[in-house]
Order: structure tokens, then C-alpha cells, then sequence
């Protein structure tokens, strides 16, 4: 076993990501329970952060600036069109057309409720979520599953899932015990965002957990892939 | 007020609110070290557009990925834009022959800067390669064919034909007087 000096001699080579690959793995685990390794990693990855700027001026080709800037659009920000405050929108509108606007909204709202009070003996109870958390290299995914208030039907939303090559899909199981259930099969777009509706023969509040796996095209019978996302 | 004006953080808040006009002002700021990386590596005006439209594209989309606790935004910049010219690089079988920091240091004098040119990004720059050329020739060779070719320490050894410990040394010592010389001094 290699003893403390000769793996903190090997950060270097990790940090700047040529260090040969069956030392990688030693190494890796000496980092997680190593807090001092672990702050020398940091220091060595900041390192070749700054290599960066070592790299000899290339001036970039004119028009550049106007095609990048083109693509740059808020429909295809990961948060979507930007974040105006309510108040902020209605204020910027003249005086005449927020009052308008203004008691329009409320008359809607009073409408609502008294909609809403009417509906609530019909149905009886409410929809139900159940959010999926990422996990390992898609731990900033998150994910949302809404049922129905019958339990029967489902709609899954994920965010921020990495898209996949062409012969892969997500698949999301039902996990009852140690049986698991296919609920849907899908991709996202290249934003990471899908949604798409949930099918299973038994009410879905019946399940005990969720999770999707990376899965070969059309799916699995059984999870065989990376999991990416889960209930907890 | 001029978004250029704003510091790394407020642009970074504006840009997850999908501000427009931030990005541009990002834009301006990091365009040079984007492409000068991603052309180092791969010598094609081509591809390095590529790499710099994909990494700023990547900035649109998901700048909540970036954790301002652990890296600076020029760090966490210029690992996304080696790491993608690299991955590109290994596609297309390609890769930069003749990369030395020689070059860079040859014309490296900080004294010509102008005091427009004295941007955060330019004082970088020169304390960068302040630093790399004051390491010795052999090490700053180890180092840049590890940072432009991404070659392992075998690599290094067999297109240089000295031994592999001393490669392994070179590329360490290298390393660590570089990092006593960018961060301790902070």
C-alpha cells in the first residue's frame, strides 16, 4: 500500500487530469478521507484553472461575437424568459391599463375561488407530488411526479438530465419491495427538461419509491443502468 | 449602470435571471481567454469557435452549475474549455504538436501594458506567465504538453526521451511553484 507522501506527490498529475488510470483510483479514495489532500487537490486544480491564461493570445475571427450572441436567446435560458417581479410589470404599464389589468386579476381570482369552493366536495381529496432528487453525476437533476387524486395517473417532469446518445433512454421504475415496475421510458431535450405522462397497472400512491436509470432505447425489463434520479 | 462594470458575481446573478445584456458584458470579458485556450489546444480557428460557442451556450443554459465556493469563474472557465478542446482534440485525432509556453513568454514583457489594458483579465494573464517563466525550461515543457496534450507521464517520458521519474518530478515540482507563486501569495 503506498504510504501518504508518495499519493500527495501524485495530486499534481490528477489535478491536471494525466495522471495513468490505475493510480487514479487509489488516489481518489485517499482524497475523500484526507481532508489535507483534499484542499491540495483544490489548490492544484486552481493551478491548471490558471494554466489558462498561459495559452498564447488568438485573436477570434470577426463575427463571432454577432453568431454566439444570436444563440443567446431567454426561450432556450435553463430558466426560461427572465424573472420580471410582479409588481415590476404591472408598474411598468400605464396607470389606466394596470388598474384595468389590476381588477381583472382579482375579479378572476374571486371567480376562482368560488369555482374551486363548488368543485372541492366532487373530488374529494388533492393531487399529490412526489419530487426525485439527482444523484452521482446528475445530482443537480431534480425531478416531479404529480398524481392524480384517484391515484391512477401520473405526469413526470425532470430537469436538468443530461441528453442522451441515440441508443439510450431514461427509464423511470416502480419500486414495490424488491419488485420494480417500467412507469415511462424517455428522453429530455437538450435543455435537459421532459415530461411525459405515467402508466401503471396498480394506483401509483401504492408504490414504495421512484428512481430512473440510463437504459438501452426503448427500455428494460428490469433496471440495469446508471440510477440518475430518486425518491427518498 | 454598464453591465461591463459589474464584477463576476452580479453578472453571474444576472445571467441566471436571464439578462441578456449581462451576457454580452460576459461575453467581452472572456471571449479572449475561452478561444485562446481552446486554440491552443487544437490550432483550428474552427473548432476553437466551436469550443468557445459551446462553453458560453453552456453558461446560458446552466450557470447555477457553477459554485462560486470552490473556483473562481476564470477557473471554472478555463477547466470547462480544456476539458472540452481535449475531448474534441481526441475525436478528431487531433492535437497541438508544436504547443510551448516559449512562445508566449517570448513577447511576455508586463511593462508594455497599457493602462487600458490593465483589466483584471490582462493582470492575470501577465502574473500567470510571470510565474510560468520563472519555472525552470524542463518543467514548463513537462507542463505543457500535460495542459495542451493532456499526455500522460509515459507519454511525456517517451516523446522526450528521459526517464519517467524524472518526468513524474518535473511535472510535480513545476506544479507546486506554480501554485506557491499564483495562491500563496494571495
Amino acid at each position: 500500500m503506498k504510504d501518504h507522501q508518495e499519493l500527495r506527490d501524485q495530486i499534481p498529475a490528477l489535478a491536471l487530469g494525466i495522471l495513468e488510470p490505475d493510480q487514479t483510483g487509489s488516489l481518489q479514495q485517499h482524497l475523500a478521507g484526507c481532508p489535507t489532500c483534499q484542499r491540495e487537490f483544490d489548490a492544484m486544480l486552481d493551478i491548471v484553472g490558471h494554466l489558462g491564461y498561459g495559452a498564447p493570445d488568438a485573436q477570434p475571427p470577426a463575427g463571432m461575437r454577432e453568431r454566439i450572441i444570436r444563440k443567446v436567446q431567454p426561450e432556450n435560458h435553463a430558466g426560461g424568459l427572465p424573472k420580471i417581479g410582479f409588481w415590476r410589470r404591472l408598474t411598468g404599464w400605464k396607470p389606466a391599463f394596470s388598474f384595468i389589468s389590476l381588477g381583472l386579476i382579482v375579479v378572476l381570482l374571486v371567480s376562482n375561488l368560488l369555482m374551486w369552493n363548488q368543485m372541492r366536495p366532487a373530488t374529494g381529496e388533492d393531487f399529490s407530488t412526489i419530487r426525485l432528487f439527482g444523484t452521482g453525476a446528475m445530482h443537480q437533476a431534480s425531478g416531479l411526479i404529480v398524481i392524480s387524486p384517484d391515484g391512477q395517473y401520473g405526469t413526470l417532469v425532470v430537469s436538468d438530465l443530461a441528453p442522451l446518445p441515440a441508443d439510450q433512454q431514461y427509464q423511470l421504475w416502480l419500486v414495490r419491495g424488491d419488485q420494480r415496475a417500467t412507469g415511462a421510458v424517455f428522453t429530455v431535450a437538450e435543455s435537459g427538461y421532459g415530461t411525459i405522462k405515467v402508466y401503471s397497472h396498480d394506483p401509483l400512491v401504492s408504490y414504495d419509491t421512484f428512481g430512473i436509470t440510463i437504459e438501452p432505447f426503448g427500455g428494460s425489463p428490469g433496471p440495469t443502468g446508471e440510477k440518475v434520479l430518486g425518491s427518498k | 449602470m454598464n453591465d461591463s462594470r459589474l464584477d463576476d458575481k452580479a453578472l453571474v446573478g444576472l445571467i441566471q435571471n436571464a439578462d441578456t445584456q449581462a451576457f454580452h458584458a460576459f461575453y467581452d470579458r472572456y471571449v479572449n481567454l475561452i478561444y485562446s485556450i481552446a486554440y491552443g489546444i487544437l490550432e483550428s480557428r474552427a473548432l476553437a469557435e466551436d469550443i468557445t460557442q459551446e462553453v458560453f451556450l453552456r453558461v446560458w443554459r446552466k450557470i447555477e452549475r457553477y459554485d462560486p465556493t470552490r473556483a473562481s469563474l476564470s477557473t471554472w472557465l478555463g477547466v470547462i474549455t480544456r476539458n472540452l478542446s481535449i475531448d474534441l482534440a481526441r475525436k478528431q485525432s487531433r492535437a497541438s504538436q508544436k504547443m510551448s509556453w516559449a512562445d508566449v513568454l517570448d513577447g511576455h514583457n508586463s511593462e508594455q501594458t497599457t493602462p487600458e489594458e490593465l483589466t483584471e483579465l490582462n493582470l492575470t494573464r501577465n502574473r500567470v506567465r510571470e510565474a510560468l517563466s520563472m519555472l525552470p525550461e524542463e518543467q514548463r515543457e513537462a507542463l505543457a504538453m500535460a495542459y495542451f496534450r493532456e499526455m500522460s507521464h509515459s507519454e511525456i517520458a517517451a516523446e522526450s526521451g528521459e526517464p519517467l521519474g524524472t518526468i513524474k518530478t518535473r511535472v510535480r515540482l513545476g506544479m507546486q511553484k506554480l501554485r506557491g507563486l499564483l495562491i500563496d501569495e494571495k
